[in-house]
């Protein structure tokens, strides 16, 4: 009893720490090993059988330290582990980089190669480049959720922590949104660009124009208020009209956001990449955002 | 001496390539061995020397065999040719240190 019980709490401890699968497995068959044959050397020295177990497993360490211990060696033995910088704050951004230039590169170079630029009636690669931007698209959300997948399943807040980070990060996190705006039939018409989805702007607008749009008594008069203002002034949205503001709002938010997450998490030098992810976004959207690349 | 203290983080990856350097030997044996020959100076959780084996084998420095006894399964290591490099290395740099901390010693005391 004694045995499985600290078996299952030193498998948690370790997973916890990042440490599982077959290598958790392997540790704790030779702790169980180790302590089977000091509990086993103990009795022989005299000792009550339950007492030199209880005593075998003390001997060993508690969970935590172990776990500690286990985490500390796997990271020394891979070459990331031992260049904690490289894997904090180099490859993130480096990643960032190569993911960037792939989302408007690999279209650029198919149609380059297409000759969609040139071709007569550009109309007609459209659907392929709007399959590519759908796809994507969706990518960094999945990858997102995955990641987050793979740390829920180890921490102490497991799924619940899942499902809340996932809603807030959906909420609040300004992708980067590849758009292919559909080339008339003209060369040069066909513009690829990116963007920051909207996120909570556009839900908390579309939340309260639709609440207000179908409010008993109010919506009618909303509705005659949006009428009259649409007349007078530009098309009513109640998220910002300019775009490189929302960018910025919710660039600094998620930021701020990854900081603080980072520096709960696993101290000063993640926080650091992830503020450099953050400024990379940025300077991305600056570059690409408002002006896009002309095809 | 507790071996959480800086100093003596790398103390048991030196002891286990020391000790392996003449025995191929078991966890629960190195474990023995090191409290017999350090006469009980180093204080740490036996399981803590587990992790630090298998990174040692991970970076090819031992070797690792299984075999039966009794109906269980041991996992016997030994070092490897990269891991008497690596013992040497450690042990050049431990009596360099060992040296140096002597020396300035003795300076002080002559002061």
């Amino acid at each position: 009893m004694r045995e499985a019980t600290t078996i299952s709490e030193l498998r948690a401890a370790l997973r916890r720490r990042g440490v599982w699968g077959a290598r958790a497995e392997r540790l704790l068959q030779e702790w169980t090993e180790h302590v089977r044959d000091d509990a086993a050397r103990r009795v022989e020295h005299g000792a009550e059988t339950t007492a030199a177990e209880e005593a075998a497993w003390q001997a060993l360490g508690s969970a935590d330290v172990l776990a500690v211990s286990a985490s500390r060696e796997l990271a020394r033995a891979s070459w990331l582990g031992r260049h904690p910088w490289l894997g904090g704050l180099a490859l993130p951004v480096l990643g960032w980089i190569v993911a960037i230039i792939a989302m408007v590169g690999i279209p650029l170079t198919i149609a380059f190669f297409l000759g969609w630029a040139d071709a007569p009636d550009p109309a007609k690669f459209f659907p392929a480049f709007q399959c590519w931007a759908q796809m994507i698209n969706w990518l960094p959300w999945l990858f997102a959720m995955a990641w987050l997948a793979w740390i829920a399943a180890r921490m102490p807040g497991g799924w619940k922590l899942y499902w809340i980070t996932a809603v807030v990060l959906t909420l609040c996190a300004p992708a980067v949104k590849l758009n292919v705006q559909p080339p008339s039939h003209v060369p040069h018409s066909g513009v690829i660009f990116l963007s920051f989805y909207d996120g909570i702007p556009f839900l908390i607008s579309s939340a309260i124009q639709n609440a207000l749009l179908h409010m008993p008594y109010i919506g009618p008069w909303f509705q005659d208020w949006v009428d009259a203002w649409l007349n007078a002034h530009q098309p009513l949205t109640l998220a910002p009209q300019t775009p490189q503001t929302v960018a910025l709002i919710q660039t600094a938010i998620l930021g701020l956001g990854a900081i603080v997450f980072y520096l709960k998490a696993a101290g000063r030098r993640k926080a650091i990449s992830a503020a450099v992810v953050a400024g990379w976004l940025l300077v991305c959207w600056a570059m690409w955002g408002p002006r896009g690349l002309v095809l | 001496m507790k071996t959480k203290e800086h100093l003596l983080d790398g103390v048991p990856e030196l002891l286990i390539l020391r000790l392996l350097a003449h025995d191929e030997m078991y966890g629960y044996q190195l474990v023995s061995e090191i409290h017999r020959r350090s006469q009980g100076a180093f204080e740490f959780g036996e399981g803590c020397i587990y992790p630090v084996l298998h990174r040692l084998v991970k970076q090819r420095m031992l070797l690792e065999r299984e075999q039966e006894v009794g109906g269980r399964t041991r996992r016997y290591y030994r070092l490897a040719a990269a891991g008497q490099k690596r013992l040497a290395e450690l042990e050049s740099t431990w009596q360099q240190v060992s040296a140096t901390i002597v020396a300035c010693g003795r300076e002080v005391r002559h002061a």
